[in-house]
């Protein structure tokens, strides 16, 4: 391609390309109106273009570490995701994060406060720490024989509230030292408990609640309350009648089976004297058997 | 004012006046002939050496390209220099072979360029030049009159095939309706929706390269023969 040297300044000479192209290429002690060839062009970048595309780009970058840092571990290991509210008499809200680690524990009565004194909840889950709070509740006081726990679990998460009672559903019975208790575990804004745990002697038992209020009412006659303190007695007196009336119905049935016996013995107490004797014992069983 | 920031805020102002551009490389000429020296190993004169030029051209592509962020402009400007350098030394050594014709051949010192017999009329040739800058001498006062300089037309070339070939056609559709070049001659503006329309190009294109239209256009009025006919004297230049 031919240029035609229109401009020249020290650095640089403005040609104008015989493909309409005008661009700036290298003086070469060029004179204005030469004609040239093979020039040596200047190096066009948009330095700014580039460089607002680095910044966006490192923003960009930066801003998707945040995030990631954000959404991926500081959210849901340090930001509120849900309470445990623990009563026993001392009254303990405790705040966790979605991961279920325990971000802040407070007392809502005296007894609570008194409760929480010197414990340190950091880094531990809300099951554990829930069955370390029972375990000094039961030293010191607060928690007795047949006495009973009311655990309320909420969060905007229902899934989350179902999660975390489960949890702690499996580990509660560990904080009770083998005392008989009672806990009751809400989800949510529930009126009524969900879960049912009785523990004693080191093992527990978890009932749905609705089932446990059935067996509480077949046994004492009315509907047990989440808040009762009697609800283990009523249980041993209900197993104690069904004792009394099964071993009743077992002695009827002896008594019963035994004449059974002593009439088919009687039949052939003169021997087998043939189908006279056969339908005489099918009347017995048959009437045995009602 | 510290040197480095009198140093910048020179630079700033050189981007874009061209003027300022040359003045800024005239006072540091010490500067690009030393990094020049460095890497051909030789005090580099002016107008005799190539990288000299080279060393020039890219100390003016770093002012163009400079921005606060990137450090020290001596620096940026030395490195810039090397490199071009580097690039420049490469691409001469595929005429390694070749033999220049002001190389001197004898022991008297004269040249090929001397000895081989020039078969053009220097007389005609001088004579056409002399033409030529006279003509770009009255196109860049026409220019002038738009409120345009040859450079700032150079930086407003379009720079993609897709875009140059666009503006062509607008120069295409301008000739074929000599009323537009006329109405641009007479206003001293470029009739910018008539030709988006009559183009097929989009408007958009021809704002962004309205500088370089208008000098194209311009060099297809009256009385610019010598620029119109290096533009359509070989297979690839303009239809």
């Amino acid at each position: 391609m031919e240029y035609l040297v229109m401009e020249t300044h020290p650095a640089f000479a403005v040609l104008l390309g015989d493909d309409g192209s005008m661009i700036k290429a290298a003086n070469f002690g060029y004179a204005v109106g030469q004609r040239v060839t093979e020039p040596v062009l200047i190096k066009t970048e948009s330095p700014k273009k580039v460089h607002q595309w680095k910044r966006l780009g490192g923003i960009a970058a930066a801003a998707a570490c945040i995030c990631l840092l954000y959404f991926g571990a500081y959210r849901p290991n340090f930001v509120p995701y849900g309470t445990v509210r623990m009563k026993i008499n001392p009254d303990v809200l405790m705040t966790v994060s979605r991961t279920g680690r325990v971000l802040d524990l407070k007392g809502l009565n005296d007894d609570g406060d008194t409760l929480i004194n010197g414990y340190s909840y950091l880094s531990k889950k809300e099951d554990e720490a829930a069955a370390e709070l029972m375990e000094t509740a039961s030293r010191q006081g607060f928690l007795k024989d047949g006495g009973t726990v009311n655990l309320k679990v909420a969060s905007k998460d229902g899934e989350w509230v179902s999660d975390t009672a489960d949890n702690l559903s499996k580990t509660m019975d560990k904080g009770v030292s083998g005392k008989d208790v009672t806990i009751f575990i809400t989800l949510g804004d529930d009126g009524k408990p969900k879960f049912v745990i009785t523990a004693s002697d080191g093992s527990g038992r978890i009932w749905d609640y609705d089932q446990w209020s059935k067996l509480q009412s077949s046994s004492a006659g009315n509907t047990p309350s989440a808040s009762s303190g009697s609800s283990s007695q009523g249980i041993e007196q209900w197993g104690k009648q069904q004792g009394d009336s099964w071993e009743q119905w077992g002695e009827q049935q002896g008594d019963s089976w035994e004449t059974f016996g002593e009439g088919v013995g009687s039949i052939f107490d003169d021997g087998f004297s043939g189908s006279s004797d056969i339908n005489e014992l099918l009347q017995k069983i048959k009437g045995q058997l009602g | 004012m510290s040197e480095e920031s009198a140093i910048v805020s020179q630079v700033y102002e050189a981007k874009s006046d061209p003027d300022k551009a040359d003045e800024f490389i005239r006072q540091y000429m010490g500067f690009i002939k030393s990094e020049t020296a460095k890497f051909t190993g030789r005090i580099p004169q002016e107008g005799r050496d190539d990288e000299l030029s080279i060393a020039m051209l890219a100390f003016y592509e770093t002012i163009l390209a400079y921005d606060r962020s990137r450090g020290a402009f001596l620096s940026l400007a030395a490195l810039a220099i090397r490199n071009r350098l580097i690039d420049f030394s490469r691409s001469e050594k595929r005429h390694a072979g070749n033999v220049s014709y002001d190389e001197p051949i004898n022991d008297d010192g004269s040249t090929l360029g001397e000895l081989i017999a020039d078969e053009s009329d220097e007389v005609e040739r001088s004579a056409d030049r002399l033409s030529a800058q006279s003509e770009i001498a009255e196109f860049s006062k026409r220019l002038g009159d738009f409120g345009l300089t040859l450079s700032d037309v150079a930086d407003n070339c379009p720079r993609q095939e897709r875009t140059m070939s666009a503006c062509l056609s607008v120069l295409d559709c301008a000739r074929k309706n000599p009323a537009l070049l006329a109405e641009l001659e007479r206003t001293g503006r470029l009739p910018i929706a008539a030709l988006s329309t009559l183009a097929k190009v989009e408007r958009k294109t021809l704002e962004r390269h309205r500088r370089y239209l208008v000098a194209i256009l311009l060099a297809y009025t009256n009385g610019f023969e010598i620029i119109r006919k290096h533009l359509s004297q070989t297979k690839g230049g303009v239809r």
